[in-house]
């Protein structure tokens, strides 16, 4: 049920709340639904954790369990799971192979949500595991995964 | 750092560019009546489950009359604007389906018509027409306050369009609700869109065109084609031309509205309107235009 009513106290710490974590939710989700939905299940999770606002803030995980609520909601949204990743111009970012997105796009959902927030956006395993609301070495072992099929995929046999 | 690295951060960089921000302002104003709760099962939901479970056994016998209620609608709305058997078929000899509503598809409207009870919305959307294609997809159009995830948007691929299960729009109009090769999308024309519209031409009519993700990995999309008819326009006729080869496809108007469910992948022709007396009146309209 809906949290009635919202002081300012609330009001200011959910601003706070959504500015921290939305794109922390948005960028793992986006690789595991597409760039469009994700935008709709952050927007979704959001609305409510605003009506759930005294409850929610008060979990030791908020963003793990949004992430979970954004994640079955993109997951009724558009069950068949065509995910379609955002896909640019190769001539404007030289510096992506052109092989890659396509090569995400083989990896499973988990290995390409742990391989990109890991090695494309920087976080620590810790980090990536405690949105994921998984261990870190899950995560660990997802990511190791991925970036092996990443690498098989793009013929990369050395990484140095 | 590796080239691989190098390239997944670059790649990291341009996703978070794609990035559109939550309005805080959205969340915490007023949101609409249907985002007050999560699409998602939670435990809070359970007591109004049981609520509806309830609702829908008791209701059942008012569903069933008004399945037969919109039969009968449509049957009537057909009627209207009888059209002869001697009305000139297509470039192609394949026989045209009936664009009755058949009785699987009455099946389908009272599937569909338990999610909207009338006690959800000042206007209960009523069902138009259920319009079957040669291929097996099917159209349903409902007229009322609806809630959808946007409006119908010409020749633009916007993945929100048509999506199951979000609500952007909410409004008097009328809703598609289609399904293509088994998906199932919905759009939604709302009633003062002004390009909704018939024209002032020979044929009056005015055509849009929803096109709503995704790409399938046949990288087609599934696209469904919507014309607001004038009084004049008592039938119109549209072929589709795929790997199967020739479909045409007929449908006598319902209140000004005419659609058909197509795949992106087909070849598909002009929509050619035709008067009650089967003359052609021709097809003022580049397809598909806005």
């Amino acid at each position: 049920m809906g949290d009635a009513g919202h002081d300012d106290e609330a009001v200011e710490s959910f601003r706070s709340f959504v500015a921290a974590t939305q794109r922390r939710l948005w960028l793992p989700l986006c690789m595991e639904v597409g760039a469009e939905l994700a935008d709709d299940a952050v927007a979704q999770s959001m609305a409510y954790a605003w009506q759930n606002w005294a409850r929610i803030r008060a979990m030791a995980n908020p963003e793990g369990y949004l992430y979970r609520a954004a994640q079955r909601y993109a997951r009724r949204a558009r069950p068949h799971r065509v995910v379609a990743l955002p896909r640019l111009d190769p001539s404007h970012e030289p510096e992506i192979e052109p092989g890659l997105i396509d090569a995400l796009a083989a990896l499973s959902p988990h290995q390409r949500v742990a391989v990109f927030v890991i090695d494309g956006c920087g976080w620590t395993l810790a980090e990536a595991a405690a949105l994921l609301d998984v261990s870190v070495s899950t995560v660990r072992n997802h990511r190791a995964r991925g970036m092996a099929r990443l690498r098989e995929l793009l013929e990369v046999d050395i990484d140095v | 750092m590796s080239d691989l690295e190098t390239s997944l951060r670059a790649y990291a960089r341009f996703v978070e560019s794609q990035h559109t921000a939550v309005s805080v302002e959205s969340i915490i104003g007023d949101p609409p009546p249907g985002r007050r709760r999560p699409p998602w099962p939670t435990r809070d939901r359970q007591p109004r489950r049981r609520a509806l479970l309830i609702g829908s056994i008791l209701g059942l016998g008012v569903l069933l009359g008004a399945t037969l209620a919109v039969v009968d609608h449509h049957d009537s709305g057909v009627s209207v604007k009888t059209v002869p058997s001697t009305i000139p078929v297509g470039p192609s000899t394949t026989a045209v389906a009936p664009t009755t509503t058949p009785a699987a598809s009455s099946t389908t409207i009272q599937s569909l018509d338990t999610f909207a009870p009338a006690a959800q919305g000042p206007v209960t959307p009523r069902v138009l027409f259920t319009h079957r294609a040669p291929s097996g997809n099917t159209v349903t159009a409902r007229a009322g306050t609806v809630t959808l995830p946007c409006t119908w948007s010409p020749l633009v691929t916007d993945a929100r369009c048509g999506t199951p299960g979000h609500q952007y729009a909410t409004g008097p109009g009328v809703e598609f609700d289609y399904v293509i090769s088994g998906q199932r999308h919905r759009s939604l024309v709302l009633d003062d869109d002004p390009r909704a519209v018939p024209g002032p031409g020979p044929t009056g009519m005015a055509a849009l065109f929803a096109s709503p993700d995704p790409t399938y990995p046949d990288r087609t999309t599934q696209d469904l084609v919507i014309l607001r008819v004038g009084a004049q326009v008592a039938l119109v006729r549209l072929t589709t031309t795929g790997p199967a080869g020739a479909a045409p496809d007929q449908m006598t108007p319902v209140d000004g509205w005419v659609s058909f469910p197509v795949r992106s992948n087909d070849n598909v022709s002009d929509p050619q309107a035709f008067d009650t007396t089967g003359r052609p009146l021709g097809s003022a309209l580049p397809y598909p235009c806005c």
